[in-house]
């Protein structure tokens, strides 16, 4: 979904600078072969971005299956006020943020080391191979990786506390405790996303200027020095885009890798937005209180990405917008 | 200069268009398939009907049976039902450890099958309250095989405000869980078969510091996989043995109507998590059962020859139908067997344990549907005893052979091609009926080749000293509102107790159960209480 919007939003804003160089009708109707390629993109929008929104409504309504939309009761905010009383509203709400603040700490950085490191290789082929086996892990699906998460650190037969009894230490309780548990899903998120997310750096990275380190080099920089002043300063732009996008993500989680990876004894932690919506909405039938949680989702999020581009540009950088 | 810009508008158009249709031409290219598969549809004059049905995917089709939704039986069905009638059927998966939630989806989209199905009783409440079922009361007055088939009982299970809403299928045995021990192992030891609870647990610590498999510290002395209802194996028939005598008032109070929310309020069920927490300490069950979510491992546990002991499904085909888990196992290990036990003895003795209501999945056909009477008609053809008889046990020399007056499976890789869900076609039907417990008990046995008496026995010990869930005659509100949510709750705290420390036991388990009140626990608990003061009024 991620991908597809922002490959849709390049080509729009690649045909936007003629259109803002002549505003006039004439203008429009030179260009209308632009204008008919841009329908697309602008139907794919409306259709499956804008129309479904209509099903927001059920928010506020007491919704029945067979009734639908049109057919059921308006009871306003009622199904909020059973929400924010939940017990398990605030845990879940807690556990999103908790999970996504320590995946911005620990997995946002990962793919800006990875690509400096990346960036400093002058053996081509070395750099290339390591590239794409850094890559591999995203096309892996949650599902195997929540397999092969298993298969390592389950503590009766898991690959690591087979190595760690054989060496006479105490297994460790890695998916059964709750704090373990922990690192291991931050772990697996940073060896899963990191690889990936270095394309987007590395591509910032050739845009810089080769006279820049020429010069440096000249006056006597090292490689941390030229890394320091002029290889990060150069993406700094990028880092901010991409700081501000997660932000804006604070409160989404994708609902698989939670799922997979949690389990009862890890609740505590697991239990978080998304599987919480699949159970009171799917598996119980309360979608009303379901579509309730993720409206509150979308705008606790929509205040994060606005708060977070109006800092960023208060500190002199670009925005989103 | 006309032409190319026309070319780029109606390119533009086309795949507008496409994009606008992918919703609709998807659902017509499903529908083409399922139509020209059944190339054998009668050319009787008068207007086809298409009469839709749920089928259950549990994803175990075999190689080269064909999916679920088109094989040797839903051809035989068409040929022998649809044909003559001029109904086309199509049959809809829906994937076994899903149906609840496909379900509703189903049903949201107005486009659900004439024929659905479901275990899951705050679903059909739902839907009741909502008004999204069609009322059968009249419609089942033309079915009289099916009336008779299923009898009075039965179908008042189905009955909601006087009103039939549902038919439920028959249960022809109301058995859930026996406990299996590996037999090898007993032997190697000199030990007998556990009786009580107590040599059942000494039985267990011999294993673990005997080891009689040989197997190190892959040994999981007492096994069972993530607790959630939908697994084969569960530790409840144990912990349930743990329950005291209660008052009718509190039996019918601390008990769920859907049998798969554990009843911690019961008093008596800490003890049972007691006894398991300390098997925990003492290594004595598996340290990774609540990673198993899906049971899985529990099976390649079993398998591997790792496993001294578990409660599961009596003559469950995961266990002993052909190349299942004990097939794999005799192949791992030479001579590994296991045989039935039903050690849990409760205070008097007795082995008390939870069995089904005599009734299965509840069939129900939604008010959307406009072939309720087809829908009838299906249900009622398949009642007739021959019918019935060859839906659940194929072909006589293709697929099972007459013994005693039983079919017995053949079980060749060819037989197997064209018999492998039947069981989940014969939806008004849940087992083969013969007659009597004991005979059913006797063609059951005959399922599994190989296992006959284990099957049998399992049988019998899963039915001793049974009860059913006591049953109000509405819905409890409450339950159905709170009911997954509590679920989720009391399986945490089961899971949570059983791994706590010795001396955290207590406090975990007592914070839980509060926890579980104040989140609609309470409220179920009153609720209950005051239907039963009302019900005996």
């Amino acid at each position: 979904m991620e991908h597809s919007s922002t490959t849709t939003s390049s080509k729009t804003t690649s045909t936007t600078p003629r259109v803002v160089k002549r505003r006039s009708a004439t203008g429009i109707w030179k260009d209308h072969q632009l204008y008919f390629l841009l329908l697309l993109p602008i139907a794919y929008f409306i259709l499956f971005k804008y129309v479904p929104m209509y099903g927001a409504a059920i928010a506020f309504q007491d919704y029945s299956i067979f009734k639908g939309v049109t057919g059921s009761e308006w009871i306003g905010f009622e199904n909020f006020r059973e929400l924010f009383a939940m017990s398990q509203f605030y845990e879940v709400v807690r556990n999103t943020l908790l999970l996504n603040l320590l995946d911005l700490v620990f997995s946002f950085p990962a793919p800006i080391i990875l690509a400096l490191l990346l960036n400093e290789l002058r053996v081509m082929w070395f750099k290339k191979t390591a590239q794409t086996l850094l890559y591999l892990p995203h096309f892996i699906s949650w599902i195997i990786i929540g397999g092969l998460v298993y298969q390592m650190f389950s503590n009766n037969g898991g690959l690591v506390n087979n190595l760690i009894t054989s060496l006479g230490f105490h297994s460790v309780p890695f998916l059964t405790e709750k704090n373990h548990w922990l690192l291991v899903y931050l772990g697996t998120g940073i060896w899963q996303s990191a690889g990936w997310g270095t394309i987007i750096y590395l591509a910032a990275l050739t845009g810089i200027n080769k006279e820049l380190y020429e010069a440096s080099e000249v006056d006597g920089a090292g490689r941390l020095k030229k890394m320091w002043h002029i290889t990060l300063p150069g993406i700094r732009s990028t880092i901010v885009v991409m700081l501000i996008m997660q932000l804006g993500h604070i409160m989404t989680i994708g609902f698989e890798r939670p799922f997979v990876m949690g389990n009862d004894l890890v609740k505590d932690y697991s239990e978080v937005i998304s599987t919480f919506v699949y159970k009171a909405g799917l598996q119980s039938a309360q979608f009303s209180l379901a579509t309730a949680m993720g409206l509150f989702q979308a705008l606790v999020g929509l205040v994060f990405v606005i708060a977070s581009n109006a800092i960023a540009k208060k500190f002199g950088e670009q925005g989103i917008w | 200069m006309q032409t190319k810009k026309w070319i780029a508008a109606s390119a533009a158009a086309v795949l507008l268009a496409g994009v606008v249709s992918a919703c609709g031409s998807s659902k017509d290219d499903s529908a083409g398939t399922t139509s020209s598969t059944e190339g054998t549809a009668s050319n009787t004059s008068g207007k086809q009907v298409t009469l839709k049905v749920e089928v259950f995917d549990r994803g175990n089709a075999p190689a080269g049976a064909g999916p679920v939704t088109n094989n040797y039986w839903t051809q035989w069905i068409q040929k022998n039902f649809g044909d003559p009638n001029n109904i086309k059927l199509e049959f809809v998966p829906v994937p076994r450890n899903q149906e609840v939630d496909k379900l509703n989806v189903l049903m949201a989209t107005g486009d659900a099958p004439d024929i659905v199905f479901t275990y899951d009783m705050n679903t059909i409440y739902n839907y009741i309250k909502d008004d999204g079922l069609a009322d059968l009361t009249q419609l089942i007055g033309n079915a009289p095989n099916l009336k008779k088939y299923l009898g009075d009982e039965v179908l008042s299970y189905g009955v909601f405000s006087g009103k039939q809403y549902t038919i439920p299928a028959k249960r022809t045995l109301q058995f859930t869980q026996s406990s299996y021990i590996r037999k090898d192992w007993l032997d190697k030891l000199g030990l007998p078969v556990p009786t009580t609870t107590q040599q059942f647990y000494d039985t267990m610590k011999a294993f673990k510091e005997k080891d009689p498999g040989q197997v190190g510290s892959k040994l999981i002395p007492y096994d069972f996989s993530a607790i959630n209802g939908s697994n084969i194996t569960s530790p409840f028939v144990l912990v349930n043995s743990f329950v005291k005598k209660m008052s009718e008032e509190e039996f019918f109070t601390y008990a769920s109507s859907n049998n798969t929310i554990p009843e911690l309020l019961k008093p008596g069920y800490k003890d049972g998590l007691q006894f398991l927490n300390n098997m925990y300490r003492e290594g004595l069950i598996n340290p990774d059962f609540a990673l198993d979510k899906d049971g899985k491992q529990f099976e390649s546990d079993v398998a591997n020859g790792y496993v001294g002991a578990f409660t599961a499904l009596a003559a469950h085909a995961n266990l002993m139908a052909p190349d299942k888990v004990f097939d794999t196992l005799k192949q791992n290990v030479a001579g590994a067997e296991y045989v039935a036990m039903d050690p849990f003895t409760d205070a008097d003795g007795k082995t008390p344990k939870g069995i089904y209501d005599p009734i299965g999945a509840h069939i129900l056909i939604p008010k959307t549907s406009k072939h309720a009477a087809e829908a009838i008609k299906y249900l009622d053809w398949m009642a007739q005893a021959d019918v019935l008889f060859t839906l659940q046990n194929g072909i006589e020399g293709q697929h099972y052979t007459l013994e005693n007056g039983f079919p017995k499976a053949i079980t060749t890789d060819e037989a197997k091609k064209t018999f492998y869900n039947n069981s989940d076609i014969a939806i008004i039907s849940n087992g083969k009926e013969f007659g009597s417990t004991d005979k059913n008990i006797e063609a059951t046995g005959y399922q599994f080749p190989g296992y006959e008496e284990l099957a049998k026995q399992t049988i019998r010990n899963a039915l001793k000293d049974g009860y059913t869930m006591p049953r109000f005659d509405h819905p409890i509100d409450a339950e159905i509102k709170y009911g997954t949510t509590l679920k989720d709750k009391a399986t945490e705290i089961i899971v949570k107790s059983i791994i706590a420390k010795p001396d955290q036991f207590s406090s975990i388990f007592d914070a839980g159960v509060q926890e579980y009140l104040k989140i609609g626990g309470q409220a179920v608990q009153d609720e209950r209480r005051t239907a039963y003061e009302a019900m005996k009024k």
